[in-house]
């Protein structure tokens, strides 16, 4: 069944907060968020011919932003993320921290997590996708990815932490 | 000087011993109103700036606050506008920007307007005789120009109704005489409908703005929070002489009472709950940074809801576990004995491989009663016991049905638990489509596979439709060869609509209040065999007046003094739970004689059951001596230290009158960290010490 004007509205106002809170958490940038979810719902009323009535509406958009997302990483590069333990020495040397609106713990936090940790952290719990959603999204196995999102969660409270006491001492 | 209102806990009769006087005492000299913003002129003293880095999370955020601070991202203004404009046709799109509003306006107006004009020209005679004759062509006197009230008032004498066929108006048209002209009367009067129609159609316009809301689709109702009856919880006290009414009243707990001062003192049958709510709401409301209602707090939902590391029993077996020590942060002379009944484990047979297929209720009504955590406590039970070939298809359903975890293994469950996605969504609960969606899974799933359903909902009244429908689909997964359990959490019993059905198809129904009951649920369908231990299982505790001065119950105490007790005196025991109890006990000097002290002599614990299967009367005695009595708290066994960290936590933060050492629960801690590693392993007890340690910090 195609998709219709109404079931499109629809779509809008059950999904767009999620999508949209997503892909700032990917991007770093308001703007770019916003030009990225309606870049994604343009897509979805495009291919709605294709559309299936009754199958996870979310898990369907949530991958298109996914591929949206991964495209503007090809042309500008995600913002740099550590791989091993973190430290809190902000990089000062003539980058303003808060040129990709880095304005919270959270997303500093969020940008030195590795690539795989925070999109299945942010699908899960942003984008509220099950588990089982995302692995089928990701075309990883169910255990890696509730493996993923507790070592994310881990090294976010870690981080927040950290931050939470050098700020108060 | 007692202070008005303030009683003495003294009792009248003054033949028992009064062991509540410190304590009272204690509790007056600390009576002294903090001024309300005390805390915050304190913190300006080093200035504004430093009163916030006070407030600064100084511990490990829960995974609920990194959540939600996940989510919080603010929405830009009219984004869902530009994204639903994207669907429309690119014509006329200066138009779009006209309120919707005003162009609902002005269409009624233009249809009202037409249909006024349409109306009056009908109305207006061209020429010649009037329709309606004066009745009375008496010599006319001049008369002052009516008012259309006044012609409206006067309908009956001086005009005549002129019905034409008109049927969407049915109102008569009135057509004046005299020397108001015909015509123009008709206009004044149709204008006069044509306004009061407009105003309808205004007053029906706003109305239909309120109930489908700005975007013009109907908003969905916000989901209330399920009101439920107050649950009767606790235990009648005992009306002999002896037992202070007063104090319980005044207090909300258990009075110390003097074995000695009554012989029905002397024995205390214990209740055995599992419930954990009051400790699951207390988790929630510390995470979410407000500390829990005093009121909230039961003491025995504080010990249920731990896992106590008790040593492996034979299988079908029941064991009793006692043990004492001092209480920490308490009176010099207090002991805090606990006791647990523990049914053994179920033992690993040759059963083959399960598909289990777990439909769980994620809507709004699994938020009261803290239900939601029952079933992920639950659940992370069941994870650990799941073997490595058993396969797990969980499926959560609120509006409608989502898979969460497909052939998936025990531990997948317990990460799943562990990282909070058992949470409850929000929306109503489709109890019809979940139980179509298992149906589907079931039929979807290997035939050879054994397979077993278990339904875990809130509620599960259906509409009659919905009824039949239901039925069809459990009579589906039936015919396969697949039995179904039916759990109700819910505090009250009743009977079950399904329970006809269920009996037809070899399935079950239940109602649950507890975690553990639900576990036992769960293990019954994994297992595929009855996990029940015992019934009409009870403990009583005699205690010996000579060498116990006096007792007190902790937790369990009755809502009012009249009734709403319901803590059961009897209960089922299944594979893996472990009921229990504690009180705290004032110890009476050891007695000398000629050959030394007497030795300890507490009293007994006494168990009593019957058989699940042969209903054969089985009974337990412990004596409680020397060897149950630790000589510190660091001394104590692992189970016991976590007993007594869960229930001075709860004392504290209820108020406790007997938790004066406690006022500040994070002095706790020091206590919490003294624990044996097999305790302090326990994800049960971790939960504990992160929940002492947050409500520290908000205190």
């Amino acid at each position: 069944m195609a998709l219709t004007q109404a079931a499109f509205d629809g779509l809008v106002s059950e999904h767009s907060a999620a999508l949209y809170r997503m892909a700032y958490r990917m991007l770093g940038d308001r703007h770019e968020a916003e030009d990225i979810v309606q870049e994604t719902f343009r897509s979805a009323w495009s291919s709605r011919k294709g559309y299936e009535a009754g199958h996870s509406q979310r898990a369907w958009l949530a991958s298109i932003l996914r591929r949206r997302v991964v495209d503007r990483w090809r042309r500008h590069p995600a913002p740099a993320a550590t791989g091993g333990d973190f430290t809190l020495d902000v990089e000062v040397n003539g980058v303003d921290p808060t040129a990709h609106e880095f304005t919270d713990e959270m997303q500093h936090g969020l940008s030195r997590l590795p690539t795989e940790l925070r999109e299945s952290l942010l699908l899960v719990v942003v984008g509220e996708l099950t588990h089982q959603e995302v692995a089928d999204m990701l075309g990883v196995p169910l255990g890696t990815v509730l493996s993923r999102v507790s070592r994310a969660r881990g090294r976010l409270r870690e981080y927040l932490l950290v931050s939470a006491k050098s700020m108060a001492g | 000087m007692i202070p008005a209102g303030k009683a003495l806990p003294v009792d009248s009769t003054n033949e028992m011993p009064d062991f509540g006087f410190d304590d009272w005492m204690d509790d007056q000299l600390r009576n002294v109103p903090v001024p309300r913003d005390l805390d915050a002129r304190l913190r300006d003293i080093a200035g504004p700036s430093a009163g916030r880095e006070i407030a600064r999370p100084q511990l490990a955020p829960s995974d609920g606050r990194i959540d939600r601070t996940l989510r919080s991202v603010e929405i830009p203004r009219g984004f869902q506008g530009r994204l639903r404009a994207i669907a429309r046709p690119k014509i006329f799109t200066a138009w779009r920007r006209v309120p919707r509003d005003m162009w609902a306006a002005a269409a009624s107006v233009l249809i009202f307007a037409g249909a006024g004009a349409t109306l009056a020209l009908w109305n207006m005679e061209p020429a010649g005789p009037t329709v309606a004759q004066q009745p009375d062509p008496a010599p006319q006197q001049p008369t002052p120009r009516p008012t259309v009230q006044a012609l409206v008032e006067s309908n009956a004498s001086q005009s005549v109704e002129t019905r034409r066929a008109t049927p969407k108006l049915q109102k008569p048209v009135t057509v004046a005489l005299g020397d108001q002209p015909k015509s123009a009367g008709g206009l004044v009067e149709n204008m006069n409908a044509l306004g009061s129609s407009l105003r309808q159609a205004i007053e029906a316009q706003r109305r239909a703005k309120f109930a489908l809301g700005s975007a013009g689709q109907l908003e969905p109702l916000p989901d209330l929070a399920m009101l439920e009856t107050p649950v009767a919880r606790g235990i009648s006290p005992p009306r002999v002489r002896g037992y202070d009414l007063l104090f319980q009243l005044r207090h909300g707990e258990h009075p110390l009472v003097a074995p000695a001062a009554d012989k029905v003192l002397e024995i205390s049958p214990a209740p055995l709950t599992l419930q954990t709510a009051s400790y699951d709401r207390a988790a929630a409301r510390v995470a979410s940074g407000r500390l829990p209602t005093k009121q909230d707090i039961r003491v025995e939902d504080f010990l249920a809801a731990q896992d106590y590391q008790l040593p492996a029993v034979p299988a079908g077996s029941v064991a009793v576990h006692a043990a004492a020590c001092p209480a920490p942060l308490g009176q010099v002379d207090r002991q805090l004995l606990q006791v647990v009944v523990q049914g053994a484990d179920l033992p690993e047979s040759n059963r083959p491989a399960m598909r289990l297929i777990a439909v769980i209720d994620t809507s709004s009504a699994m938020t009261a009663d803290a239900r939601a955590k029952q079933v992920t406590r639950a659940l992370a039970k069941l994870g650990r016991t799941m073997r490595t070939d058993d396969r797990l298809t969980l499926i959560g359903y609120a509006d409608s049905p989502r898979v969460l975890l497909e052939n998936a293994s025990g531990k997948d469950l317990m990460l799943l638990a562990a990282s909070g996605g058992l949470e409850p969504g929000g929306g109503r609960g489709d109890l019809l489509s979940a139980i179509q969606a298992a149906a589907d899974a079931v039929i979807g799933s290997p035939a050879a596979e054994t397979r077993r359903v278990v339904f875990v909902t809130a509620g599960s009244d259906l509409a009659g439709h919905q009824r039949s429908a239901a039925r069809e689909a459990l009579a589906k997964i039936a015919a396969t060869g697949t039995p179904w359990s039916l759990v109700e959490l819910r505090n009250q019993g009743g009977e079950s609509p399904w329970q006809d059905l269920a009996t037809a198809s070899r399935s079950t129904t239940s109602v649950c209040n507890s975690s553990e009951a639900l576990l036992a649920t769960c293990l019954e369908a994994l297992h595929g065999r009855p996990t029940r231990l015992a019934q009409n299982l009870s403990l009583r505790v005699h205690f010996n007046p000579k060498q116990v001065a006096g007792y007190r119950l902790l937790g369990h105490e009755a809502a009012t003094l009249t009734g709403s007790a319901s803590d059961p005196l009897e209960i089922e025991l299944h594979a893996g739970q472990t009921p229990t109890c504690m009180y705290e006990l004032v110890l009476n000097p050891p007695e000398q004689t000629k050959k030394g002290p007497v030795p300890l002599n507490i009293g007994t614990v006494e168990v009593t059951w019957r058989h699940p299967t042969n209903g054969q009367s089985q009974r337990r005695v412990l004596q409680l001596g020397q060897a149950q009595l630790a000589p510190s708290f660091a001394e104590a066994p692992a189970w016991l230290q976590q007993g007594v960290i869960a229930a001075r936590a709860a004392e504290s933060l209820k108020g406790s009158y007997f938790a004066s050492g406690t006022r500040r629960i994070g002095q706790l801690l020091e206590f919490a960290q003294q624990v044996q590693p097999a305790a302090a392993e326990s994800p049960e007890y971790r939960e504990l010490v992160r929940l002492i340690e947050q409500a520290d910090r908000l205190r």
